[in-house]
């Protein structure tokens, strides 16, 4: 076991010689894990991660439900803390930050769309794109304003003041994603934001994920079972029993697109 | 560039934890209208109960004012036609009654020191009786039978009588009263002896006092003399020795008025034509016809006054409709007043702090009531939002921020809640209390005081139960890593 962590850490490493070595390093975990439980009930989530995200990037993180992909999502995302090894964004290691730094942290350097979209129900479009900003000590004015544009970005500008029940799942995580880039953040964590959504929504929503990469040079890190995905990303990551199985960039995934497609039909 | 600099996040001021917390709750209307029920049930209980104890013992106390006030005039009618049994006279002279002491100086010719002696003897009496009166029961009637202390101390002046009482008391080993067997015996052969003839002394004095207002009105009956009292009837009394100055003239004239129309009636009541007449027309079988039964019958809706007054005056009673009408309803006040005053004098003093142990346990149950009920209804909130609180955090609250949404959002609660359940609560309390007590339901400044202060106390109890209730576990929600609280559902 030991060793299959060594090996992905080395093909992790290896990855990006290919593809620049110029490009600087944004997240990297080491020997990652997480263990949910005690004793003989205890489930071993990530068995020792070794990955990099360097900045800008568009990668996706694939694999099948129950393989970790989730935990490796909310670990790098700083929502909950590892069970062992480190992870460090921007070479800071989050372990070390206190409660007060950690909110800084997630309220202006990450932006998160969860697959539920998890809005909070009794705002409007446009509150809900807020809120961050009220945390990040934007006056009102200015972010109504910033929220206004954001939700033109992603389209939904004529919906600014209906509620999430009030719309349509493509409509939340769109108001999802604007909420998520409120106030600029350097990275974006989608954990499946297509799986709640039929496959034309899903597209487009993958679409603004891209053009927010894209134009903004934010990194986006996505996790999915969407083999669209495949087509804008970077990086693939492939995660599988709590452990790195392989990472390739897209030129690479290209020449064996059919084995893939083969794969998973 | 570094991602993480040395700055720290905002905390955002109150003011907005509490737009949040209205805004939330607004969306929540019908949840958060349950909490608010529930909290609004629980003060209300507490009010109900707090107020329905004040007003109980206000209406009781005056109850037994009233009671009092009359049995004192019913008494003076009383004086002023007997002299005071020996018990009256002893209680007295035991209790330092400064009036009645006056009284009893002039009639019975008591020096000061004199007066002193027979008070302490007094004193002693009454002391030797409480202890006779706490032995238990079979004790008690082998020792004085159904004797009281007085009999019981005439009885002993009999050296035999005395002899047999000390066998007994050794046969029982039973302690004597007072300071010993050789204590109580003076009090037996000396003091009482002195007192006993001091009592006859204030007898005769008395006797002579009444004799002298008869002489003083002649013809007149003391009762009349009473109803209408003549322009110098006061000064008569003070002359003979009565504490005229203590007398309210008025109120005593209308008492005595009242008690006089009872009587002509009850003596009409027992005339055969007027018995069987009333029987009849009440439609009661052949029971003794009580005035009060009469009373009753006048007061409800199948009365007849007129008619009544008619019956009256075949038989040579003249008593107008009415005047038959108010006694009905004095008298039937004054049965009720009985009834709710009780045995036991209520203590003056009445607060939310002094009410009696029982309903202290009710109070307390209707807290522990709202501690659970408010408790539940909190954590079901806090918990049904672990979502929300995780997606704040992740959107950059700080733990704080959320706690102070959380206990915004309770103390919202708990004083709406506790404004409608101070509301419900009162209107349930005087509802209860008119029921009960009808009429007779008081309210004295004091009382309106002191129900201000029950509701006040059950606005703050209201909030704080909320406030309590939802800290737990909004704290524990905060406290999560939002991954964490995103897993619970």
């Amino acid at each position: 076991m030991e060793q299959t962590a060594n090996q992905s850490a080395t093909r992790t490493e290896s990855a990006p010689a290919d593809q620049g070595r110029d490009r600087a390093v944004i997240i990297r975990t080491l020997d990652l894990a997480k263990i949910y439980g005690e004793g003989e009930t205890a489930t071993h989530a990530l068995q020792g991660v070794n990955s990099i995200v360097y900045r800008g990037e568009l990668i996706a993180i694939m694999g099948p439900s129950g393989s970790g992909k989730s935990t490796f999502f909310n670990m790098v995302g700083a929502l909950d803390s590892p069970s062992k090894g480190r992870i460090l964004i921007d070479e800071v290691d989050v372990a070390q930050l206190s409660a007060v730094e950690l909110a800084f942290l997630r309220c202006r350097k990450i932006g998160y769309i969860f697959q539920s979209f998890n809005l909070i129900r009794y705002m409007t479009a446009l509150e809900n794109v807020t809120v961050p900003m009220s945390f990040a000590g934007v006056s009102p004015e200015e972010a109504r304003r910033r929220g206004m544009e954001l939700l033109d970005l992603v389209g939904i500008a004529d919906r600014w003041d209906h509620r999430p029940i009030e719309m349509s799942g493509g409509q939340q995580q769109r108001v999802a994603i604007a909420r998520a880039m409120c106030n600029l953040p350097q990275i974006l964590l989608a954990d499946e934001p297509t799986a709640n959504l039929d496959l034309a929504t899903g597209e487009s929503i993958l679409a603004t994920l891209q053009r927010i990469n894209q134009e903004r040079g934010v990194t986006v890190i996505c996790s999915t079972h969407d083999h669209r995905l495949l087509k804008m990303c970077d990086r693939i990551m492939w995660i599988r029993d709590g452990m790195v199985e392989r990472v390739e960039s897209r030129e690479n995934i290209k020449i064996k697109v059919g084995t893939i497609g083969g794969e998973q039909a | 560039m570094k991602l993480i600099e040395a700055k720290k996040q905002i905390n955002l001021g109150p003011a907005r934890a509490l737009q949040l917390a209205l805004s939330g709750m607004l969306y929540r209307f019908f949840r958060s209208g349950i909490t608010v029920a529930i909290l609004c049930l629980a003060v209300a209980f507490l009010v109900h109960t707090l107020m329905h104890g004040l007003l109980t013992h206000a209406t009781e106390f005056s109850a037994f004012r009233e009671i009092r006030e009359q049995r004192e005039l019913g008494a003076l009618v009383g004086r002023m036609s007997r002299p005071d049994s020996p018990g009256m006279v002893l209680d007295s002279l035991a209790e330092d009654r400064s009036t009645r002491l006056d009284e009893y100086r002039t009639w019975g010719r008591l020096e000061d020191d004199e007066l002193a002696q027979v008070g302490e003897t007094a004193k002693r009496i009454l002391q030797a009786e409480s202890y006779l009166e706490s032995l238990p029961d079979d004790n008690r009637a082998i020792l004085m039978g159904d004797a009281d202390i007085l009999t019981l101390l005439r009885r002993f002046q009999q050296r035999a009588q005395y002899e047999l009482y000390l066998e007994r008391v050794e046969q029982l080993a039973l302690r004597h009263p007072l300071d010993g067997e050789a204590d109580f015996r003076r009090l037996v052969q000396v003091e009482w002896p002195r007192l006993s003839e001091v009592l006859e002394r204030i007898r005769e004095g008395q006797n002579r006092a009444i004799e002298n207002i008869r002489e003083a009105y002649p013809g007149i009956g003391i009762r009349q003399l009473l109803i209408e009292p003549p322009d110098n009837f006061a000064e008569v009394l003070e002359q003979v020795g009565f504490a005229a100055q203590e007398i309210d003239f008025g109120r005593l004239s209308e008492f005595a008025a009242w008690a006089e129309d009872r009587q002509r009636l009850e003596a009409a009541l027992t005339e055969r034509m007027v018995h069987t007449a009333l029987l009849r027309r009440m439609n009661v079988g052949s029971e003794d016809l009580s005035s009060i039964a009469v009373f009753n019958w006048l007061a409800s809706r199948r009365g007849d006054p007129q008619w009544l007054s008619g019956l009256l005056s075949q038989s040579g009673v003249e008593i107008a409709p009415e005047r038959l009408d108010g006694l009905a309803d004095y008298f039937i006040r004054s049965d009720r007043l009985q009834e709710v005053a009780g045995v036991e004098p209520p203590t003056e003093e009445a607060g939310i702090f002094s009410l009696e142990g029982r309903l202290r346990w009710l109070i307390l149950l209707a807290f522990c009531v709202c501690i659970v009920g408010v408790a539940n209804a909190m954590l079901m909130s806090v918990t049904e939002r672990f979502t929300e609180i995780a997606t704040m955090k992740c959107l950059g609250a700080l733990d704080g921020f959320v706690m102070m949404m959380f206990v915004f959002e309770a103390a919202i609660q708990g004083f709406i809640g506790g404004l409608v359940g101070i509301a419900l609560g009162t209107l349930l309390a005087f509802a209860r209390g008119f029921v009960e007590y009808g009429t007779l339901l008081t309210l004295t400044p004091q009382i309106v005081a002191q129900i201000a202060l029950a509701a006040l106390l059950s606005l703050v109890v209201g909030i704080l139960l909320a406030v309590l209730a939802a800290v737990g576990p909004s704290l524990v929600a905060a406290r999560l890593a939002p991954m964490e609280a995103m897993r619970v559902e």
